[in-house]
């Protein structure tokens, strides 16, 4: 099998894209589909961030499934400054297109009882939970779209890494039976 | 199968389906559902066996539309009074975006509907895959055009009682001027009870909260009112709401494709990749979800059980993730789990994409062991009613 890096460059301009209900639809990349967001946090707010930290910390210790309906690779979560003021960098690698489950991003986090670290920004909307579109709008509109994206393994999902990652060691215990 | 028209409308007062998740939803109080405002064909499974005749005008004339819709809204049945002699026979009525427009309705009321209804169903071919075969340009005329504006429905469970619907609906619309009816479809029941493949349909209805209609799996929390009706909480604790409110209060959207069916394509398929007649109905099962007699594989999986599939209190009583995680009896990819993922680990909250679905046959029957297409046209005209249009298509 054939694993071949690709990298794609992403034009600026989205005229081309179809637009969805939120605006262009992104490509799936070979880093696959994902978004990063840009936004400014509420004054003095940097300590709930850290604390956030931790509560995300505990809460995937103890259900390690919780996130898995988003089907995710990774999410990064930054924090740093411009000019005296405290920026927030949010980006996500996942394997679902944004426009169709956003809805279910919303509906699953405030179902862990886990209030989003978005209610620190600046105009993130207070109804979030029960306005996706609010929630939406608002990520579109701190969306920073990549311009280039690199896959080492390009185009595949999270579920396919773990299923090989469990054929491999299911097969290397066949293999130690075997001697 | 090859999907071929289909028309977004937005129904003012008519009636979907669910699964469960482990993420707590908002407020468990309950709602009671206006059913007087709301139409029957909405909320109420349709009766078995049917009749129905679908009739979609345009409107020429904005006051002409206006009366219609006045006089429609006469003959169209409620939700409410099940027990009444003719709770089974309904005349519904539905609304395009562009009748909406045709009617007048003023810019800010219509850019309050909901974004899938606004852009219509054909324009967004590429993200609901109708490509090839199943393009717009390929769709029976005029269904998926600007000038489709209002829908009526009439479903019965015999012509005679169909014919009297019918005659109210006519009094509604004959001799006026600036309406024209475009195009009419009539549906039947098969002699075989069965959708065109040969399957038994119509079984899976979700329960809706404050509804007082039984789902049929019960094994599934009632839904949210709000899921399919305007006006009402949804399962995330948000209201869709038009502006003014009362304009969509009670209503809903429903999505209304005309599928045709290539049933000697589809026998011809099963028979190619099963080995004789008993492997044949264990590939069309393993297809559906279900045997043909509507006995789903998630009971009885190694064999039909006819008794099971007509017995309406056990055929959909029945979840995914405890018995059968990985798909072996209910495979991941069948029309039912597909449709209905239920409680199974997918990606997304299921609860929040459910809908109700409703088809009716048209076209003849195609004579069982018929292998070769006889050109005739037929499938099934298919609803799907739900109060968010995106996250259900």
């Amino acid at each position: 099998m054939d694993i071949r890096p690709q990298a794609m460059a992403i034009p600026a301009e989205t005229d081309h894209l179809d637009q969805g209900k939120y605006g262009p639809i992104y490509p799936k990349t070979p880093a696959c589909y994902g978004f990063s967001i840009l936004a400014k946090i509420i004054p003095g707010r940097e300590p709930i961030f850290h604390q956030y930290a931790k509560n995300i910390e505990a809460l995937v210790k103890e259900q390690p499934d919780v996130l898995a309906p988003l089907k995710l690779h990774y999410l990064r979560w930054l924090l740093f400054p411009i000019n005296g003021d405290t920026y927030f960098m949010y980006q996500g690698i996942f394997d679902t297109e944004f426009d169709k489950y956003t809805e279910d991003a919303v509906a699953l986090f405030s179902g862990t009882g886990v209030s989003t670290v978005f209610e620190n920004l600046e105009g993130f909307p207070k109804d979030w939970k029960t306005n996706p579109d609010g929630f939406a709008k608002f990520v579109r509109a701190h969306q920073v779209p990549s311009f280039l994206e690199y896959g080492e393994y390009p185009f595949f999902s999270a579920d396919e890494i773990k299923k090989a990652l469990k054929m491999k060691s299911a097969v290397t215990e066949m293999l130690d039976q075997l001697q | 199968m090859s999907d071929s028209d289909r028309t977004h409308r937005q129904l003012r007062g008519e009636h979907a389906r669910a699964s469960e998740v482990t993420v707590a939803m908002p407020s468990d109080q309950t709602t009671p559902l206006e059913l007087d405002d709301i139409q029957s064909g909405v909320l109420r499974p349709r009766p078995t066996p049917y009749v129905a005749t679908y009739i979609a005008f345009r409107i020429d004339d904005r006051n002409a539309g206006r009366d219609l819709m006045r006089r429609v809204s006469e003959v169209v049945t409620s939700a409410a009074n099940p027990n009444s002699p003719l709770a089974d026979t309904w005349v519904s009525v539905a609304l395009t975006y562009q009748g909406l427009k045709a009617l007048g309705v003023p810019q800010a009321s219509l850019d309050s509907f909901s974004w899938e209804f606004r852009q219509g169903m054909a324009s967004r071919y590429k993200d609901l895959c109708d490509t090839g075969e199943s393009h717009p340009d390929n769709w029976e005329q005029p269904l998926g055009s600007s000038d489709l504006h209002v829908v009526l429905v009439a479903v019965s469970p015999d012509s005679e009682r169909l014919e009297a619907a019918l005659d109210r609906a006519r009094e509604a619309y004959r001799a006026m001027s600036g309406i024209t009816a475009i195009w009419r479809q009539d549906c039947h029941a098969l002699p075989t009870e069965a959708e065109p493949f040969g399957f038994r349909d119509g079984i899976s209805h979700p329960a809706i909260e404050g509804s007082g209609i039984a789902g049929t799996n019960p094994h599934e929390k009632p839904l949210k009112a709000g899921e399919f009706v305007l006006g009402y909480a949804d399962e995330m604790g948000g209201t869709q709401k038009t502006e003014p409110e009362i304009l969509g209060r009670n209503g809903t959207y429903v999505v209304f494709r005309k599928l045709h069916q290539r049933v000697a394509a589809f026998r011809k398929y099963v028979k190619a990749n099963s080995k004789g007649a008993a492997d044949e109905e264990l590939t069309a099962a393993k297809m559906m979800g279900r045997w043909r007699s509507g006995a789903p594989l998630a009971l009885c999986p190694l064999h039909d059980d006819p008794a099971l599939g007509a017995d309406a209190t056990r055929n959909n009583a029945f979840l995914y993730e405890a018995d059968d995680p990985t798909g072996l009896k209910t495979p991941a990819g069948s029309h039912i789990r597909r449709t209905n993922p239920r409680d199974a680990s997918i990606a997304g909250v299921a609860r929040i994409h459910r809908m109700i679905r409703r088809g009716t046959a048209y076209g003849p029957l195609l004579p069982e062991g018929v292998l070769d297409d006889d050109g005739a046209d037929r499938g099934l005209i298919f609803a799907f009613v739900g109060a968010h249009l995106g996250t259900a298509v």
